[in-house]
Formats: structure tokens, C-alpha cells, sequence
């Protein structure tokens, strides 16, 4: 689905780059792309490949010092709330219009409930009923 | 299988699924209901991961700390919302984390 979302992007790319590039697609890069609606063509090309790399090196990188220095840190078992706030930073800027919060509040409740039934679906879930909440209430606003 | 070829595989089912919107079917030949609703992917994807955090979060503390962990989410969530900093935002959280794991234990 983030290669539909991010198709435009590649449309006009060579082929070579549309067939090797979207390996880098993945949360991060997905989402700090759709902030940049004007990239195109050579421009594109030069920040997919620096945000992937970066982001590839940064990610090995981070993993390997965690394993390193994990093991001299206290027990922090809820440092992964970190995680969830950079979530939070990255969500919140994005509820401008009302489908937004649908989607939104739609995708936090459905994934909550299917958590607790089959956790391994929760998320892929909770997107799939935010997106159709976002389109039923644009679709209200739009009848009204 | 061995490990090597599954992990040869699965490299090659993931490639393989992140250009089939580019490459194989590209997203301008899907209809316009589902390009429409492409838009909400990155509220919902979000949506749907913080709220499983959270819930995995919390789900091993006592009330405490769970009102301590929601708590610092909200905090990070008003802290982007009003100053649009990630990193105080970030800092929320590690507060938040910091808090349960050394101060309620």
C-alpha cells in the first residue's frame, strides 16, 4: 500500500529506478515523503536515495549500538515508549481536516479491539478500518 | 530450506510487493475510490501502531505506571501538536519510560 501511496512519486522515473528504489520503502521513507508532494523527477531521485541510505546506515547502525551498550544500561523494559511518542510527533501534525481524525480515531479503536482477539492483525486491521472511517465521513461532508 | 535461501526468499517477496504498485500495476490505473482513500494511509497507519504500543506498554504495569506511560503519550502529542518538535516530543516519551523503569520499580 505505500507503493500505491508513493506511486506518483516514481511515475516518471527511469526504469531502472522504479524497479530497484522502492526497496527502500518502508514507514519512515513513506512518510517523510508525502511531506514533499513537490519532489520529482532528478530531485526525487537524489533524496529517495539519501533518505534510504542514510536511514539504512542510521538503522544498522543504531541496532548494533544498542547491542553493544544494552547490556551496561539498567533494565529498561518501557524504553520502546519512545518509540511510540516519535509516533505521536509524527501522527498529530496530520489531523488537520476531519477525515484525518476519523482515520485516526477509526484506526486506534479497531486496533485495539482486534488486539486483543488476534494481536498479529491489529495493526494491518486498525489501517484498513481507519481508511474506510476517513472515506465514509469525506464522503458524509461532501453529501451534506 | 536453508536459512540463507529463506532469507534469499523473503527479500524477493518483499521486493517484489513494493513495486507491485509501481511497477506491475501502477496506482494511476487503480480507481479513483481507492487512490482517494490512499491519502488516509499515514493517519491510520499511526493511529493503529501507537495505539498497539501503548497497549503493549502498559499491559504488564500496574495502574500506576500505566497512567504514568498514557500520560507522557498525551504530554508528546500536545508537545508536537503545539511546538511541532519531534524531539520533545521524543523526550516525553524517554521521560515517561524513564519514570516507570527506575523511579516506580
Amino acid at each position: 500500500l505505500y507503493g500505491a501511496a508513493l506511486e506518483p512519486w516514481f511515475r516518471d522515473q527511469p526504469r531502472w529506478f522504479r524497479l530497484l528504489a522502492p526497496a527502500y520503502i518502508q514507514d519512515q521513507t513513506y512518510l517523510s515523503t508525502v511531506e514533499r508532494p513537490a519532489y520529482r523527477g532528478a530531485q526525487f531521485r537524489r533524496y529517495w536515495w539519501w533518505l534510504g541510505s542514510t536511514l539504512l546506515v542510521v538503522w544498522t547502525g543504531s541496532v548494533v549500538l544498542g547491542m553493544t551498550v544494552g547490556p551496561l544500561l539498567p533494565d529498561l523494559p518501557h524504553l520502546g515508549l519512545v518509540g511510540t511518542a516519535l509516533f505521536v510527533a509524527m501522527l498529530t501534525p496530520r489531523l488537520v481536516t476531519r477525515p484525518d481524525v476519523a482515520a485516526a480515531g477509526g484506526a486506534g479503536l479497531a486496533a485495539l479491539v482486534v488486539q486483543a482477539v488476534a494481536p498479529e492483525l491489529a495493526i494491518l486491521a486498525g489501517t484498513a478500518v481507519g481508511v474506510v472511517c476517513a472515506v465514509l465521513t469525506r464522503s458524509a461532508a461532501r453529501a451534506s | 530450506m536453508t536459512p540463507m535461501l529463506a532469507m534469499l526468499v523473503l527479500a524477493a517477496v518483499c521486493w517484489f510487493m513494493r513495486i507491485l504498485f509501481v511497477v506491475v500495476i501502477p496506482a494511476n490505473r487503480l480507481p479513483d475510490p481507492v487512490r482517494t482513500a490512499l491519502q488516509y494511509l499515514a493517519p491510520s497507519v499511526l493511529a493503529a501502531l501507537v495505539a498497539v504500543e501503548l497497549a503493549n506498554a502498559t499491559s504488564d504495569t500496574d495502574p500506576v505506571g500505566a497512567a504514568v506511560m498514557v500520560g507522557a503519550i498525551l504530554a508528546a502529542a500536545v508537545i508536537a501538536r503545539r511546538t511541532g518538535s519531534m524531539a520533545l516530543a521524543i523526550a516525553a516519551g524517554a521521560t515517561g519510560a524513564l519514570v516507570v523503569d527506575l523511579l516506580l520499580v
